[in-house]
């Protein structure tokens, strides 16, 4: 009770401090008054008795201290007076103070950033609800029961469909996300504790309300896919098991974001006849807001249909009715206490017998012949097992993929941090060093060095404070721009983090020099220990060292993005826009998807402003490509040539500015019914026939047919997929002879092409409305596209580089100042006994130059060691290209001379009279 | 030289509270003098412990302060207990005499059984 009035006093007295100091100086100084009355009365002088008095009270100052500490609450009133005192030394160390709070904000703000976005991206489950029961049905192991095979995303042991990593090769697969319709169908009706609904990406459409289209994208969904979910209807109604039936009325459901996006949230979609290309549906409600279920960070499609209506969508035969067709994405809920282990044991019998029928039957829809083959191959002999897994982040992972450029931002973050930590020490313990009168003063006028340590810790937690503030908003605008790399949304925890992290920062870097002042104080009486420049020297080669992995990563990003910047794809880009037509999505025979697209083409080139128009089966530069096996005439060896394939319209190559090398070009007189013909790029005709010279050589695509084409042109090679990959080997058919699939046109147009859109979609509106233009773009948006990636690597990695240059030459010339501050008295002497200026100045570069190129060679083998990580990132050079790496020796050493060159300039014209006459 | 020892902050406050009950008001100066006296000169009390010690007893209610005049017509802050300060004085003795009695007798059983 006693204790608590006397801390109430105690806080009160927080409010009464200077009178109550006065009064206590008042007493202190009657009572002094008092015992040298009392020593005078029994017979000493007065002097003696001031004396004596004094020497009985003890220093005045360390009496009021412990009063002190009594009066009030101290620690309180220390940590204000601490943090006032540190406020007045970032003022009048306004280099110090600035060079700390910058590089705290951006090297904090940049951790934060990376390193939440890491922590958000580890636990992130999608938003519906009971995300952990979900799981998705994969396969394992060799599948010699597939003909055709969808996949959307990344599967361990799977293949990532990519044009860099080799041809799309189904031997070599081990795994898959996808299965049959069939397999599905028989899981699902042998009811197991597992509540199954299936998916999978349907293709672009042109949805027309009222009269106005939009393409838009689509998904199948099985008519339990919102149920399975658990994420009802935003309005109107879900889809339902009996919507999803052959022959059942057509109806969709549009996604939440789309509803927003086109029709402004209004309720009056529900239930309206729309046409989704050549079909009538009824939209009969909005999804709930929910992710795209193959990647949780992408937006659903926009429009849902069941997978009974796949059928409506497709020329050929439908995937519904072929049981080796694996496209499907299968996924579950799990019935409370079932495992999926559980679910996939009893599962797996099931699964195993739709695989073996649905081979069997395409078996049997085979002539002998190819069954002969087939059997050979061990077709329906290798079925993959059931393997389920979880599918709480969605039907693919997101993480494996993002991992490598998480893990290259994580450490370049971290670098940077130490390098920030590394230097502030530095630029502390020079500023330590150079109070070190100050702090000697006070200590000698009774602050303890418990005191004067806890002052330096504050300074550096003050400092911290301000740079938190600032890093704060740093992590904000660089988790802003990260979202390039990873999608992830801005959170509030990033700025707590940026702020915690940013005190943690501080106290680490005042640790060194608080220790180093506490030490000072105690052995060595109030001498600052020399060995600590050793100390600082380390920090700075660490530092130089990590700057040079930066810039040395900056660098190879740099000339990763230059290389890829200045690839020629061997085709004219300019003034192109391009889009895909699909007539089959639109229930088009080939017959008439030729008219169609033979009308566009007709009409488009009247369009004022067009100088061309072409067509092709697939764009290019937009990572999609088929491909063809080659056999040349007149060989017998069975591995065939593996080459791009193109089916072009006749003003292909001159549209594209293609260069023809020898032969001709197809012509309207390659018809259906004409000879079969081909155009091969030069890399393909010396493969193929061992000269460029190829005219009038022939190949199969078929081991028994090897004279089936006749070579009629030659053009130069080009990079139709990627800019990244060497030139395929390609092959270029008409078009007229190989009818089937979309067309992506080309028109070239005399002024700018962003200007023609317009036209082009009134001119396709007038042909067929209903049918969709997908992906209508300009040709170089590609070319852009293609770099993206790298520029905003090269963007972030130059920053972070400048930045830690900046950093550690700031660090540099901070320590070489502080040498010199420390060294003027020995300089001096040196000076009055004859060494010359010149001489000093090399003395002081030499010192600080050394250190650097300790920094260099360390840095070198680090970026030998570190940049082959990166290797899958860059483009045109080696991870340890010897121009990068000597361009950052060069430019690091060539600011370092700068940095030290102050310095050293200073130490050489140090007036060594006035100097020594100071002391 | 003389041997002195340190006081202990807690037995401090008994001996500031039994200064002042039996020489009735004080100032720092007198009560330090009076306590190094009684003690027969075997403590020195450092001011920078007493001021803090009276300071606290001061914030706890035990005593309070006014400015007054001295013997010698010095002015002083001087110290009185409060009604609080007699009956913790009461109280705190009391305590200190059943430690150092239980502490007598295991010192007494110690001395015997050697």
């Amino acid at each position: 009770m006693r204790t608590l009035r006397g801390w109430i006093v105690r806080l009160r007295g927080l409010f009464s401090r200077r009178r109550d100091e006065q009064d206590f100086a008042a007493q202190l100084e009657a009572d002094l008054a008092l015992a040298i009355d009392q020593r005078i009365q029994e017979g000493a002088t007065p002097d003696e008795a001031r004396r004596a008095a004094a020497l009985e009270f003890g220093s005045r100052t360390s009496v009021t201290e412990a009063w002190r500490d009594r009066h009030g609450l101290p620690f309180l009133e220390r940590f204000h007076r601490d943090v006032t005192f540190a406020l007045r030394l970032l003022r009048h160390n306004p280099g110090w103070a600035t060079v700390g709070m910058l590089s705290l904000a951006l090297g904090v703000g940049a951790g934060a950033a990376v390193f939440s976005a890491a922590a958000t991206l580890l636990v992130q489950q999608l938003p519906i609800p009971h995300p952990r029961d979900l799981v998705v049905l994969r396969w394992q192991g060799e599948n010699k029961a597939l003909t055709n095979f969808n996949d959307y995303g990344y599967v361990e042991d799977g293949i990532v469909p990519s044009f860099l990593d080799g041809q799309f090769d189904f031997e070599h697969m081990r795994a898959g996300g996808t299965l049959p319709y069939e397999a599905f169908k028989r899981m699902q009706a042998a009811r197991p504790p597992l509540a199954m609904f299936a998916f999978a990406p349907g293709p672009s459409v042109n949805l027309i309300v009222d009269g106005h289209g939009d393409v838009a994208g689509t998904q199948y969904v099985s008519g339990n896919f919102f149920s399975g979910l658990q994420v009802p209807a935003a309005a109107g109604r879900e889809l339902s098991v009996s919507d999803d039936r052959a022959g059942a009325e057509r109806v969709a459901v549009i996604s939440h974001e789309y509803w927003l996006r086109r029709f402004n949230g209004a309720a009056s979609i529900v239930g309206k006849q729309v046409r989704i290309n050549a079909s009538t549906f009824t939209i009969v409600g909005v999804a709930g807001d929910m992710p795209s279920m193959l990647y949780s960070q992408s937006s659903a499609p926009e429009i849902s249909l069941p997978l009974s209506t796949e059928p409506t969508f497709q020329a050929g035969s439908s995937r519904l009715e072929q049981a080796t067709s694996w496209w499907l994405v299968v996924m579950g809920r799990l019935a409370p206490s079932h495992t999926a282990t559980q679910v996939e044991a009893a599962l797996a019998p099931v699964f195993d017998n739709a695989v073996r029928d649905g081979a069997a039957r395409f078996l049997a829809t085979l002539p002998p012949s190819d069954v002969e083959e087939a059997k050979a191959f061990k077709f329906g002999q290798r079925i993959p097992r059931l393997h389920l897994v979880s599918a709480a982040r969605g039907a693919y992972d997101p993480l494996p993929l993002l991992r490598a450029p998480l893990t290259i931002l994580a450490a370049l973050a971290v670098i940077l941090l130490l390098i920030v930590c590394a230097n502030m020490t530095n630029l502390s313990m020079a500023l330590t060093a150079q109070r070190e009168r100050e702090l000697s003063m006070r200590c000698a006028l009774g602050a303890t060095r418990g005191r004067v340590t806890r002052q330096i810790l504050t300074e550096h937690v003050v400092l911290a404070m301000v740079g938190g503030a600032l890093s704060c908003v740093a992590a904000y605008l660089f988790q802003h721009t990260m979202r390039v790399f990873l999608p992830t949304a801005f959170d509030w925890r990033v700025i707590a983090f940026a702020f915690v992290l940013a005190m943690i920062s501080g106290l680490v870097i005042g640790i060194l020099p608080a220790i180093s002042t506490w030490r000072a104080f105690s052995k060595h009486g109030g001498a600052f220990p020399g060995r600590r420049t050793r100390l600082a020297g380390g920090l700075l080669v660490g530092q130089v060292a990590m700057s040079l992995v930066l810039l040395v990563g900056s660098g190879l990003f740099l000339r990763t993005l230059s290389n890829l910047q200045h690839v020629d794809p061997g085709f004219d880009s300019a003034n192109l826009v391009t889009f895909t037509l699909d007539p089959s999505t639109n229930q088009y025979d080939a017959a008439r998807a030729s008219a169609l697209v033979d009308d566009a083409r007709a009409r488009l080139a009247a369009l004022p402003g067009v100088s061309a128009v072409t067509f092709a089966s697939q764009p290019l530069l937009r990572n999609s490509w088929n491909s063809t096996d080659l056999y040349a005439e007149g060989t017998t060896g069975t591995t065939p040539q593996r080459a791009y394939s193109l089916a072009v319209q006749d003003d292909f190559f001159r549209t594209l500015g293609i260069r023809l090398i020898a032969g001709r070009s197809f012509t309207s007189r390659d018809t259906a019914n004409a000879p079969p013909v081909a155009v091969l790029n030069a890399t393909l005709a010396k493969r193929l026939f061992g000269s460029e010279n190829a005219v009038g050589r022939r190949f199969g695509n078929d081991p028994d047919k090897r004279g089936k084409f006749e070579v009629i042109g030659v053009v130069a090679d080009t990079r139709p997929v990627t800019l990244r990959a060497e030139s395929p080997m390609a092959v270029y058919w008409p078009h007229t002879q190989s009818p089937d699939g979309p067309r992506t046109f080309f028109v070239k147009s005399t002024s700018s092409p962003e200007a023609m859109m317009p036209a082009i979609r009134r001119v396709m509106g007038g042909i067929d409305p209903a049918v969709p233009l997908v992906g209508l773009s300009t040709q170089a948006s590609a070319f852009e596209d293609q770099w993206s990636r790298e520029r905003t690597t090269a963007i972030a990695s130059t920053t972070l580089g400048i930045l830690a240059l900046a950093v550690s030459m700031i660090g540099l010339f901070g320590l070489a100042s502080y040498r010199v501050t420390r060294r003027t008295r020995e300089i001096a002497i040196r000076m009055a006994v004859g060494a010359e200026a010149p001489g000093v100045l090399r003395g002081v570069l030499r010192e600080s130059l050394g250190l650097v190129g300790l920094g260099l060679l360390l840095g070198v083998v680090m970026s030998l060691a570190m940049t082959r990580a990166v290797r899958t990132q860059l483009f045109g050079l080696a991870p340890n290209d010897p121009l990068v790496i000597t361009a950052a020796v060069v430019t690091l050493f060539g600011v370092a001379i700068l940095a030290s060159y102050l310095p050293a300039h200073r130490a050489a014209h140090i007036d060594p009279m006035a100097t020594l006459r100071e002391d | 030289m003389k041997r002195t020892t340190d006081v202990w902050q807690g037995t401090l406050a008994l001996m500031i509270l039994t200064t002042l009950d039996t020489m009735g008001p004080q100032h720092g100066y007198g009560i330090a003098r009076r306590i190094e006296q009684t003690s027969g000169d075997r403590l020195t009390l450092n001011y920078g412990t007493l001021y803090p010690a009276l300071l606290k007893l001061e914030q706890e209610g035990y005593v309070r302060t006014e400015w007054g005049t001295s013997d010698n017509n010095r002015k002083a802050k001087f110290y009185s207990l409060t009604r609080a300060g007699k009956k913790r004085l009461t109280s705190a003795s009391a305590e200190w005499q059943r430690t150092t009695d239980i502490l007598e007798r295991f010192l007494q059983t110690a001395r015997e059984s050697s």
